[in-house]
């Protein structure tokens, strides 16, 4: 197991899996405390003496100005880090859990049984994956969730494949052998020998899949396809096209889900990208 | 005679093999269909009975089906052909998990790659504990420490404490090798199998873990079984040597006698070919030629025709069989045995 | 003028643990058309040296000091675009991977193509005729050049890195680990190969092994390493027959010899010293029986001792050879107190 001395020798040495991280812990944060941040409720058409605030530019009150149903955006964006990392976090936990016992079962055991799963992780494969989302959630209905489980549905594919490997190269080494020989069921070889060696893999794979959800969540919801009712980042930026606030001028609008966005998945990536480098045994023996 | 080839049925053998054949199916290229029968032969009807307390090297070079014999004694991988008797039931079939527990239990196997061989993952004392939970042996905790601590101290690893929490990384491969063998012997085995057991250790501490296997098996009485390519190894290790080409056994003896005066022309070039710190001391050499036959097509008659210099008429057509030619040296060569193994081969001519 | 002359080479790593002496001051040398056995065991700095040599070195690894000379200049100053001439043309090197070193997707005759036209200066046809030259000098069927390296033997790819060494006719070749990974059949046809070819072509041969029975039926003259330093060289013969350091005592000792039956085996107990932190006074001390106080805390220097071998070591007991010679015989000798 990776123990915690370990993880903070990794981040003091990789610079930007250290900004990463503390991007991300800023986002979780601030979806933790995101009432005591934002001013205004997310979904509240605010009024300032009596009257609706439509439109407004970023001032005292409004830090990001209003939208033109008089919402607060900055309240917006505070409170549109909650979707985007459960949103995250739930589809990267299903995808690595699922990519990892397909790929564990499909590994080990081979035959028949790694036939089928591979046959059946084409067919993933052949699946266009944003279309799938699309139709998926449309059918089932607008709701987070279900964005989720399309995810879950079908981006277990590429992990699964890469464990696949990862398993097939694992087996075939002495200390696995020498498990048989002391007479380890199947079990137990999975889960003390093959399980612990593939764990890193799956958490890089879990990683990388957190950037795909949040990328894919905002883009169904741009594209009208969202959950009403939560507010994230993707919704925002829909509202603000639809409402043609860039006609208008208003960037302030436009301009920060889309950097949040982009921060938070570039702070995955640059997190999976230094635990990938921890990975690879040859550079870390260099 | 401590090992013999053809038993007929005698008792009180560790191991026992009979006529064991292990064929593997060759795949054939995507679009042609599989022809019938077309196998790789890695075992050619091998027999072999081992004593208690024997100690039997098999040598030979890559691909003479060596290490598929380890795995078959160890029941890694099942043979296609032949019975495998084992403390005098046969273990041919295991086929319930209980039986295969039983057999695991006393049959061990020391690795090549000490390197390897551990669980990356797991400290010293889980891998060597790892047996006796598996087996259920001991009642607690304490008491499985004591038998790895044990095990330890048998492998000269001392104090055994400084090690139990050491990582695989953090050994050489002299302490590794150790390791592994602490804990093939933590489930007080009767039969171990070593397939080149310090080949990938450096020359100066071989000895070392030689010395102590050779110890270890005489002390527990262990059946044993050493493969390696490196003849001049066995002759520290093994009363009997079999020499193996192309999945069959061409020479079986006493060491000291295979590695003195060996008799098939196989062997012969091979004792012939091991570098020496004396080259005045080397013997002359065999000329074999390159011709080695694919193992999906072996020759009919002796298998070493394509390269044997002294090759005859004789020795294409019938195929050769095992024979004692006195004292319990068996010979795969009817022009050996023609000649009560006095034939002598020199300058390339059989004298 | 020595063929090669190697002096006080130091080769370096820097790590994350500090600067690794990995080869710490080495000379040796070698005449035309002499072979050179260098020995010792993993990381005692052999193949770190040669590398150094070639300068095919880790991007980790530096020279901080130390001359080699081929044919009296110096290669560690030469800039990289000469270097590459030197290094096919005059002095050449057979990998330690050999038989992995040729590209799978090519035919094996196409890596002689590359180096003959663009090092050799050669049109594609009289590559081809000297590859021919080549497959028959190293007892290849030249009909297996359009072959890929996978329909070759083992064997056989170690003879066409031979032949792809020799291929512009280098003065000194370097060998590394050539025979490990043969079978012993086949391993001393190789090395038979390259006696003959030495004979021949009157070519110098450095080569690195753990083996020293290898050496024993190969080379020369033979330079034992331990942990960066030299500790003993000579001829092989003289080396083998009559050791000076301790080490080299524990090393046959070590090794197993199908014609001495009665022969004991003797391991040297502990392991090699961490190359960041060296011992102070000899590095092999810490694992020598004959150590003494002196030993660790100051280094002995090289001495000669018979001109005519060239025969010395790096020991403060080299006064008492014959006693240590006897004792280091002895199985007691080398139990840990």
């Amino acid at each position: 197991m990776i123990e915690m001395t370990s993880i903070l020798e990794f981040f003091r040495q990789d610079k930007f899996a250290l900004v990463g991280a503390i991007i991300y812990i800023l986002f979780i944060l601030v979806a933790l405390f995101a009432p005591a941040i934002a001013p205004y409720d997310p979904q509240e058409m605010v009024r300032v003496d009596g009257r609706i605030a439509f439109n407004r530019e970023p001032e005292k009150n409004f830090k990001l100005g209003t939208t033109n149903m008089g919402r607060d955006i900055f309240s917006q964006l505070i409170y549109g880090a909650r979707p985007a990392l459960t949103v995250g976090f739930t589809a990267a936990l299903f995808v690595m859990v699922v990519g990892t016992v397909v790929g564990l079962v499909s590994g080990y055991f081979g035959g028949k049984v790694d036939s089928l799963l591979m046959r059946l992780t084409d067919v993933a494969f052949g699946i266009p994956f944003d279309p799938f989302v699309i139709v998926l959630v449309s059918f089932l209905g607008p709701s987070i969730w279900n964005i989720v489980l399309a995810m879950a549905l079908l981006l277990w594919r590429d992990t699964a494949r890469v464990i696949r490997s990862q398993v097939l190269s694992i087996k075939k080494r002495a200390f696995v052998e020498a498990a048989r020989v002391s007479g380890a069921s199947h079990s137990r070889i999975i889960f003390s020998y093959i399980m612990p060696n593939i764990l890193p893999l799956s958490l890089l794979y879990g990683s990388l899949a957190i950037g795909w959800a949040i990328l894919t969540e905002a883009a169904v919801s741009f594209l009208g396809f969202g959950d009403p009712s939560s507010i994230s980042w993707g919704y925002m930026l829909h509202d603000a096209y639809v409402s043609q606030a860039l006609s208008r001028g208003a960037f302030y609008w436009m301009l920060p889900p889309g950097i949040c966005i982009m921060l938070l998945v570039m702070a995955g990536f640059y997190i999976s990208r230094g635990a990938e480098e921890v990975l690879q045994p040859k550079l870390r023996s260099m | 005679m401590a090992a013999s080839m053809n038993p007929k049925g005698e008792d009180g053998y560790v191991v026992e093999l009979r006529k064991i054949k292990k064929e593997y199916p060759v795949r054939q290229s995507l679009f042609r269909k599989k022809k019938q029968g077309q196998c790789l032969t890695a075992v050619n009807g091998v027999d072999l009975c081992l004593k208690e307390g024997d100690s039997l090297g098999i040598a030979g070079e890559s691909g003479c089906g060596k290490s598929t014999m380890g795995r078959l004694l160890l029941k890694l991988t099942e043979s296609t052909e032949g019975e495998y008797l084992f403390n005098g039931e046969d273990v041919t079939d295991l086929r319930s998990k209980e039986e295969m527990l039983k057999f695991r239990r006393q049959a061990q196997l020391v690795f090549q790659n000490p390197f390897e061989a551990l669980n990356p993952r797991f400290t010293v004392q889980r891998s060597i504990m790892e047996p006796l939970t598996i087996h259920g042996i001991g009642s607690s905790t304490e008491e499985r420490l004591g038998f790895v601590k044990e095990a330890l101290r048998k492998v000269n690893l001392q104090p055994a404490e400084s090690f139990l929490e050491k990582y695989p990384h953090q050994m050489s491969g002299g302490q590794l090798q150790r390791v592994v063998l602490a804990r093939a012997l933590v489930l007080k085995p009767i039969f171990l199998v070593a397939d080149e057991p310090v080949s990938m250790l450096d020359v100066s501490v071989r000895a070392g873990v030689l010395n102590l296997m050779k110890e270890i098996a005489e002390e527990m009485r262990l059946t044993t079984v050493y493969i390696s390519h490196d003849l001049s190894l066995l002759q520290y290790l093994c009363d009997h040597t079999a020499i193996m080409y192309l999945g069959q056994i061409v020479e079986y003896g006493k060491t000291e006698d295979i590695l003195t005066k060996p008799l098939h022309p196989y062997s012969k070039a091979l004792v012939a070919a091991i570098p020496t710190l004396d080259p005045s001391k080397r013997p002359e050499e065999v000329p074999l030629s390159n011709h080695v036959p694919r193992p999906v097509d072996l020759p009919e008659g002796c298998l070493l025709q394509d390269r044997c210099p002294y090759v005859g008429n004789a020795c294409r057509g019938s195929e050769q069989v095992l024979t004692d030619v006195g004292d319990g040296h068996l010979v795969r060569c009817d022009l050996v045995c023609a000649n009560n193994g006095n034939l002598k081969f020199e300058g390339g001519k059989a004298v | 003028m020595s063929l090669l002359d190697v002096r006080d080479m130091r080769v370096y790593y820097k790590t994350k643990k500090g600067i690794a002496q990995a080869v710490d001051g080495v000379s040796f040398s070698v005449e035309p058309g002499q072979s050179l056995g260098l020995v010792g065991e993993s990381g005692c700095g052999k193949s770190t040296m040669v590398n150094g040599i070639i300068r095919v070195m880790a991007k980790n690894a530096f020279i901080p000091s130390g001359e080699v000379l081929f044919d009296g200049q110096d290669l560690t100053l030469l800039p990289e675009k000469e270097m590459r001439n030197v290094r096919w043309r005059d002095l050449s090197l057979i990998p330690q991977a050999a038989m992995d070193s040729l590209n799978p997707v090519y035919p094996v005759e196409d890596a002689f193509t590359e180096v003959l036209t663009l090092k050799g200066n050669m049109t594609k046809k009289e590559a081809h005729a000297r590859t021919v030259e080549l497959f028959t000098m190293v007892g290849l069927d030249p009909d297996r050049l359009g072959n890929f390296p996978h329909e070759y033997s083992g064997g056989m790819k170690q003879r066409a890195a031979i032949a792809l060494a020799l291929a512009l006719e280098p003065r000194l070749v370097i060998a590394d680990e050539p025979v490990t990974a043969l079978d012993v059949i086949v391993q001393r046809q190789v090395l038979n190969e390259l006696k003959r070819l030495r004979s021949e072509l009157n070519l110098a041969l450095i080569m690195i092994t753990h083996d020293i029975s290898v050496v024993a039926e190969t080379c020369d003259n033979i330079v034992v390493m331990y942990a960066g330093k030299v500790v003993e060289k000579g001829s092989t013969q003289e080396v083998l027959e009559n050791p000076l350091h301790p080490y080299t005592m524990g090393l046959e000792n070590a090794f197993p010899d199908p014609r001495q039956q009665d022969k004991e085996l003797i391991s040297i107990e502990g392991s090699p010293p961490d190359l960041v932190n060296p011992p102070s006074g000899c590095r092999f001390a810490p694992r020598c029986p004959f150590a003494m106080e002196r030993c660790l805390a100051e280094e002995p220097p090289y001495e000669e001792v018979d001109e005519e071998h060239q025969h010395g070591a790096a020991c403060f007991r080299l006064s008492e050879t014959l006693k240590l010679q006897k004792l280091a015989k002895e199985v007691e000798t080398w139990q840990p107190a």
